[in-house]
């Protein structure tokens, strides 16, 4: 029963852990005026903290046998990957959703009717931008005012995201 | 110790991810975020509480851990459904570059293909559907209490970071 109840506590201690970390992250990439991709950081902070979060389970766990400890080990790496893969979405959202982005707006008064987006919310600026956080990335490369692909990660993820739309019939 | 427990948490989510497939393709839902809450983490919420009150087969330390594993998976699912239901920018700006082969395209050419509608309106709907902003009579747009939340969480979370306000 112990073992359980501290199987079911440490995911709330990753999360809290990795928060912490990621906050450091971008605080210190601040600091030290790193330009490095939001993007890059979050993911970085998301798979790096899986190496303090298994040396706390292990720690937590002992003197667990190691036939036991495994399956404990691997539920937490589900757990934690899934949860830290949604804390990736969580500040991708927070930087490029425009659903929150609308949000916002609409908090701060700065977009009080559809028709106001037009004028503050251009698709000019937006494909800019995006232009710019993908070359940021690594993605596409700019060569002579063309754009091309350069890295495959979100290529592939782009042509899954097809295929899937197919299956759910969107 | 009995592991039965991360594959019921497995089934959970399994059984769940069926039942959205059959329910998308036969009813299309309105709105995005509130029907994919409603069936991941409602239904699943009632089955557990039904389980732990009147047919209590499970020890309630089990179920709580089995629900830890729908809610990882569940909470990853979720937030890239967004990227599936409607058009990311970014991807298709990916999927143009990458159809137009070695020769590339220019800035203009992928402006072309993007309007004011696709890229802000639509999720401007989806969130009138999903009742996180008001319209009233007149057109004029406002926060629901939940749009409220959401907006204030995003805010606090960029303030923690230390970062300016995401450019959407």
């Amino acid at each position: 029963m112990e073992i359980k109840l501290t199987l079911l506590v440490l995911p709330f201690l990753f999360m809290f852990g990795l928060l912490v970390f990621h906050v450091i992250l971008v605080r210190t990439s601040l600091a030290l005026g790193k330009n490095i991709s939001g993007q890059v950081l979050v993911l970085g902070a998301v798979l790096g903290f899986n190496l303090p979060a298994l040396g706390l389970a292990i720690w937590a766990l002992l003197p667990m046998q190691l036939g036991a400890l495994i399956p404990c080990l691997l539920y937490l790496a589900v757990v934690y990957n899934g949860l830290g893969y949604g804390y990736f979405h969580f500040y991708n959202m927070s930087e490029t959703a425009r659903r929150i982005r609308v949000l916002i707006l609409v908090k701060q008064g700065k977009l009080a009717a559809l028709k106001d987006l037009s004028s503050g919310y251009t698709p000019e600026a937006q494909v800019a931008e995006r232009l710019e956080r993908l070359s940021h990335m690594g993605q596409i490369k700019e060569e002579n005012g063309r754009y091309r692909i350069q890295g495959k990660l979100l290529l592939n993820a782009a042509l899954l995201i097809e295929f899937y739309k197919r299956l759910l019939g969107l | 110790m009995d592991f039965s427990f991360f594959c019921l948490g497995l089934a959970f989510f399994g059984g769940i991810w069926v039942l959205h497939v059959i329910v998308w393709r036969i009813f299309k839902p309105k709105g995005e975020i509130k029907p994919l809450f409603l069936l991941f983490f409602g239904l699943p919420g009632l089955v557990g509480l039904f389980i732990w009150q009147v047919y209590p087969i499970l020890d309630p330390i089990d179920l709580a851990l089995a629900s830890m594993v729908h809610l990882s998976i569940s909470v990853a699912y979720i937030q890239t459904y967004p990227a599936i239901s409607t058009v990311i920018p970014s991807f298709r700006v990916l999927q143009l570059v990458h159809h137009a082969g070695p020769q590339g395209l220019k800035a203009e050419d992928i402006l072309k293909e993007f309007g004011t509608e696709e890229m802000v309106g639509s999720r401007v709907e989806l969130m009138l559907e999903d009742s996180l902003i008001v319209k009233d009579e007149s057109g004029q747009l406002s926060l629901s209490g939940t749009g409220n939340l959401i907006a204030s969480t995003f805010l606090a979370y960029r303030a923690l970071l230390g970062l300016e306000v995401g450019k959407g």
